[in-house]
């Protein structure tokens, strides 16, 4: 069992993060207010989660203008897809075992 | 799957296993708990994979209703205005002056607003009782999807209809109608295709046989939206109603 936890990344341990990759790894691109409405969380709360998964180089980040307006799209990087789908492996791996 | 080479990027070196738990208090969970929480961070992933994908609430009550509103104004266009074209350049209104063409128009726009605010309304519900929110960009891209056939059709249909040819209405507006489900299918349940398939098939087929057009249009809006409405109704809504 101690094996399959070396994949349950620390990073994913949070619910909101855990949600923008989930949502992120089925769509090409998302903004802000498609990830907001989705996840149903405050704007501050979303910003510092987005923060630390870029820092974590799991997701990309396209700024442009949409109208005038400043549009950001996130989209999911090859290792945030890689440790994503490596975290939901793991999961599945650990109710197996525990079955 | 071998575990030990394929860890995630940030979890090998210094983060040791007992570092890296599932939830906060794990050095005291017990298997049960890994368990439980497991669980529903799988199944909070597949949630939200969903909710960004598909919108999976459209009602079966609202396509029987559409259905039934079909049905109806089938039946006013046949019977009352005696509305049945055999060719494409039908000369109905040369007939009868007095027949105003834009009764018919007028009936086809108030039966499809009917139909879609049923949708609307009936799918809203259901998904209030979900707990999932309506105006999300799933449901904008459905409807954007939904829309570009549907008002492209309607459009080509008014402009041969000024043309004279009056008699394609029908089997376009299957034709269409069946493309929009089609395209509209990829943000909603797959179910959906299958319908804009059968609508697809029956508008062409009303071409073949033009002076039965009316009633293969009545058959796809109005037989095929109750039964497979119904369908829908029995494989999603029933349980919770």
């Amino acid at each position: 069992m101690k094996v399959e936890l070396d994949n349950i990344h620390k990073v994913f341990e949070s619910k909101v993060r855990l949600g923008i990759m989930s949502a992120l790894l089925v769509n090409e691109s998302l903004d802000f207010t498609a990830l907001k409405e989705f996840l149903e969380v405050t704007d501050g709360n979303l910003a510092t989660h987005l923060k630390t998964l870029q820092k974590n180089g799991f997701i990309t980040i396209k700024k442009r203008f949409l109208d005038n307006k400043p549009n950001t799209q996130y989209a999911i990087s090859k290792e945030g897809r890689l440790a994503f789908t490596a975290h939901l492996n793991a999961l599945e791996a650990l109710l197996k075992q525990l079955k | 799957m071998n575990n030990k080479s394929h860890s995630a990027p940030n979890s090998s070196g210094k983060d040791s296993v007992s570092d890296t738990p599932l939830g906060k208090k794990s050095d005291l969970e017990s298997p049960k708990q890994h368990k439980e929480e497991s669980l529903a961070q799988l199944e909070m992933i597949k949630r939200m994979m969903e909710r960004s994908t598909r919108f999976l609430h459209l009602s079966g009550l609202a396509g029987m209703l559409a259905g039934i509103f079909a049905l109806i104004s089938s039946y006013i266009v046949i019977v009352q205005f005696g509305f049945q074209p055999d060719t494409a350049d039908y000369p109905y209104f040369l007939n009868d002056p007095a027949v105003n063409e834009w009764g018919i128009i007028l009936l086809a726009l108030v039966t499809v607003l009917l139909a879609m605010s049923g949708a609307v309304y009936l799918s809203t519900r259901r998904a209030k009782r979900h707990g999932e929110k309506l105006w999300t960009a799933t449901t904008r891209n459905l409807l954007r999807y939904f829309l570009i056939p549907l008002l492209t059709g309607g459009l080509l249909i008014l402009l041969l209809w000024e043309q004279g040819y009056i008699g394609l209405a029908a089997p376009l507006s299957l034709i269409f109608y069946g493309l929009a489900l089609i395209h509209a299918s990829h943000f909603s349940l797959s179910d959906i295709r299958y319908l804009g398939y059968i609508q697809l098939s029956v508008g062409l087929a009303s071409v073949l046989v033009m002076d039965l057009s009316m009633y293969f249009w009545a058959f796809g809006f109005g037989l095929v939206h109750l039964c497979y409405g119904g369908y829908i109704y029995l494989r999603y809504e029933k349980e919770i109603l």
